[in-house]
């Protein structure tokens, strides 16, 4: 994600003309900044988005506000899910008819019925309209459920693959280097499947399913903190670690090699279409100052351990220099017939319609030599077109369309946290994401430490946010330290009074209780993942300390 | 002459804090530690207020950066007793001269705006963070006044440049601040507000402009714009 792009976005958006431009809506238990800056805030109880998203579309269904063509030609399971083995009620109408009607999803998330209702109708009839959710992290809700169920919002709308709706980012047309062949390739490697989760990396290193893990590298991850599902315990059991932490994280101290990589001013960087962007483009960073300290980028080790092996996968890999292997990637911009340097002009001009038309040609350079030293001047590369109303792109389910079948697959797998008695436990806990503690590192750095707290609030430090009419019903004044118990461990902290938490919820932010990472990161602050330790759940007592 | 001028649009401004360490990288301002900011003696010449407003659910919370406000008008002038903060008739900028000022604070509570620092301590930077410091802007020593000063060191580099070119600076987009530089919403404008021509003086004529506490007459040179609503359109 990119902050910086975010914040021009939502500049950009709250620039326009009042009434003319959008409204956004910020449904959340806490009042972030997006929230802050959203037209309408919605406090939802912690983990039931999902909940409330089927009980606007109960609403869409119930008045007739769904585009019904759409829906006909690009939705399955409306009227009735495709293999139906005796799942009650029958298809997606059925189901948010009977069983998300707005007085029991009014109970369930906390949100009025008459909202529930005008929401509806404002997502229906302001349209284009656009439901997105990040998904509830660390809270007692099913993520999986939650992200299908407003994506089905949009789904009803009709808002896929159209001006305003979900769009797909097509991959850039990059050069991409063959595969490693003859004698050093391992035919199967490519075959196994990803671990593409940290959860399903732990379960690699304790099972050994789908594979063992004999040797981990680690680069822009500090799982040890960061992530629930991996707990000391499992690196420990991994035989051969390597870290590429520039500062010396948790998962860094447990690393038997330590290869500091370079900051991204000092390395080659390419990054590829970025979300909240459609187009697809390619932005290139050049170094601009010399590799501080005993570093190296993390490209440059992978090249030298390439050239390390004999024969293919030597020969698989003929650059000296991670800007050689990049440059090469770029080739396949040159030869696109489509396309624009980030140039002046492509800045002024790229929302005009005949620039996004199909037939826009991409400009000539002289040479490929040129077309790169230009590209990387500018830093980077866009193809203006978007094949709106192509769904292969947006819809790659086997049926080709919305499945809302997945809702009762995610509906029925299994709760991230464990249930057990809570009645001991009243309070809901929000576990959220401070915008200057956002980065790997950002803890460490002093300059982002002052900030992170707000200037009415303490820098340097963790706090609890809790509602001040709860806080005088527990005796709790602004600053006082108090106790936040959860089934699985104890915290303590400073009370922050504010109105934008929820009665039944406490907020506590997420970056620091670092036991790493540096001088000003190290013991500081409480890191409220500990709360949720062995799968407890969200749920935690406060009390004066 | 010029009369330089900031515009801050506080419908874009989204309370990221970009700005606030921007002025530190850009103005030699020493991180702090843990114990100075507990005792309220952080310094940060340019600090985004965070207003909360409203009883729950009915709640809203306003971003509002707070920097020196460029007084035409500057009480903290008016009461420095050694002339070390004085209102530049050439720049129309409010400035500051270390060597002189003799720590008294009269000027820090003159100010409505409470965008006075006074060095509580000597300056100290770790050493990984050393190297960075900006060589056009003077480190102040424990026992003075800082503040503000619309990073007139990029003022006298655009000046520099126009001399050279035997031009004036130009109005607008020459000569920008590092909080406006860096700001990623594009909240902040900047620019001679005498010329008619720039966006910058566009903007002052909005319906949405206003000063902060202009009833006490102290003709601030940064200039808001409120907020607007959402109205069915």
């Amino acid at each position: 994600m990119s902050p910086v792009r975010q914040m021009r976005a939502i500049g950009e958006f709250r620039g326009g003309w009042e009434g003319r431009r959008g409204k956004l809506v910020q449904i959340e238990s806490r009042l972030s900044s997006t929230a802050s800056k959203a037209d309408e805030w919605v406090p939802v109880n912690p983990g039931t988005e999902g909940i409330l998203a089927l009980g606007i579309a109960n609403a869409l269904v119930k008045y007739h506000l769904y585009d019904a063509g759409f829906v006909a030609a690009h939705v399955a399971g409306f009227d009735s899910w495709p293999a139906n083995e005796g799942s009650q009620p029958n298809g997606f109408r059925a189901l948010v008819i009977q069983e998300y009607d707005a007085p029991k999803v009014a109970e369930i998330t906390g949100v009025p019925v008459e909202t529930i209702t005008r929401l509806a109708h404002e997502f229906a009839i302001s349209g284009p309209s656009l439901a997105v959710t990040e998904g509830p992290r660390f809270s007692s809700g099913n993520p999986a459920f939650s992200s299908v169920a407003v994506q089905a919002l949009n789904a009803l709308a009709g808002n896929i693959e159209k001006p305003g709706g979900v769009l797909t980012c097509p991959a850039p047309p990059l050069t991409w280097w063959p595969p490693v062949k003859g004698s050093g390739s391992k035919p199967d490697a490519a075959a196994k499947p990803a671990l593409d989760s940290v959860k399903s990396l732990a379960r690699a290193v304790w099972e050994s399913q789908p594979y063992r893990i004999n040797a981990l590298f680690l680069l822009g991850a500090n799982p040890l903190f960061s992530s629930l599902d991996f707990p000391r315990e499992t690196i420990t059991r991994v035989p051969f670690v390597v870290s590429f932490a520039s500062q010396l994280d948790e998962t860094a101290t447990y690393a038997d090699l330590i290869l500091p990589d370079c900051s991204s001013l000092e390395r080659w960087e390419l990054r590829t279409s970025t979300p909240g962007f459609a187009l697809s483009s390619v932005a290139v960073g050049s170094p601009v100052l010399a590799p501080r300290y005993d570093s190296r980028p993390c490209a440059q080790v992978v090249l030298d351990l390439a050239h390390s092996f004999e024969g293919d996968i030597a020969a698989a890999f003929p650059w000296n220099e991670p800007s050689q292997a990049l440059n090469e990637l770029l080739t396949g911009l040159y030869d696109s017939p489509h396309g624009e340097i980030f140039t002046e002009r492509f800045q002024s001009e790229y929302l005009r319609p005949e620039m996004r038309a199909w037939d826009w040609p991409a400009r000539k350079y002289a040479s490929r030599d040129e077309f790169v030293k230009r590209l990387l001047a500018h830093g980077g590369w866009v193809d203006p077109r978007y094949a709106y109303g192509d769904y292969r792109a947006g819809l790659q389910t086997p049926s080709g369309k919305f499945e809302l079948p997945r809702l009762l697959a995610t509906e029925a797998s299994s709760p991230v946290f464990s249930g057990g008695d809570l009645s001991g436990y009243p309070f809901e806990l929000c576990i959220f994401q401070p915008l200057a503690l956002i980065g790997q590192a950002a803890a460490n750095l002093p300059y982002l430490q002052e900030i992170s707290g707000g200037p009415q609030v303490w820098p340097w430090d963790s706090f609890l946010e809790i509602n001040p009419k709860t806080a005088a019903s527990l005796g709790i004044e602004n600053g006082d330290w108090v106790i936040v118990q959860s089934p699985a461990g104890r915290l303590k902290t400073r009370a922050l009074l504010y109105a934008g938490a929820m009665p039944n919820v406490v907020n506590l932010p997420l970056g620091q209780g670092h036991t790493a990472l540096g001088r000003w990161a190290k013991g500081r602050g409480v890191n409220p993942l500990e709360l949720l330790a062995n799968g407890a759940a969200p749920r935690v007592r406060v009390s004066k300390a | 002459m010029p009369r330089w001028g900031m515009i801050i649009d506080l419908d874009k401004c989204t309370g990221c804090r970009a700005c606030v360490v921007a002025c530190k990288q850009e103005n030699n301002i020493a991180p702090s530690t843990e114990d100075q900011a507990d005792q309220g003696r952080l310094i940060s010449w340019m600090n985004v207020l965070t207003v909360v407003e409203g009883d729950y659910p009915n709640t809203r919370v306003r971003f509002l950066p707070m920097l020196c406000q460029q007084c035409d008008k500057p009480p903290c002038v008016r009461v420095c007793p050694v002339g070390a903060t004085y209102k530049s008739t050439q720049q129309g900028i409010v400035g500051q001269i270390y060597p002189r000022c003799i720590g008294c604070r009269y000027c820090a509570s003159a100010c409505p705006y409470q965008v006075k620092y006074f060095n509580w301590f000597a300056p100290r930077w770790p050493e990984e963070l050393s190297p960075p410091r900006n060589p056009d802007v003077a480190i102040r020593p424990k026992g003075v006044i800082e503040k503000c000063t619309f990073c007139i060191q990029r003022l006298q580099r655009a000046r520099d440049q126009a001399v050279i070119e035997n031009r004036q600076v130009r109005s607008e987009g020459e000569y920008v601040p590092a909080c406006v530089e860096s700001c990623p919403a594009k909240a902040m404008y900047f620019g001679d507000l005498d010329d008619q021509s720039t966006e910058i003086a566009k903007l002052t004529r909005s319906a949405r402009a206003y000063r902060v506490m202009e009833e006490l007459g102290t003709e601030p040179n940064v200039i808001y714009l409120k907020e607007g609503e959402w109205i069915a359109g």
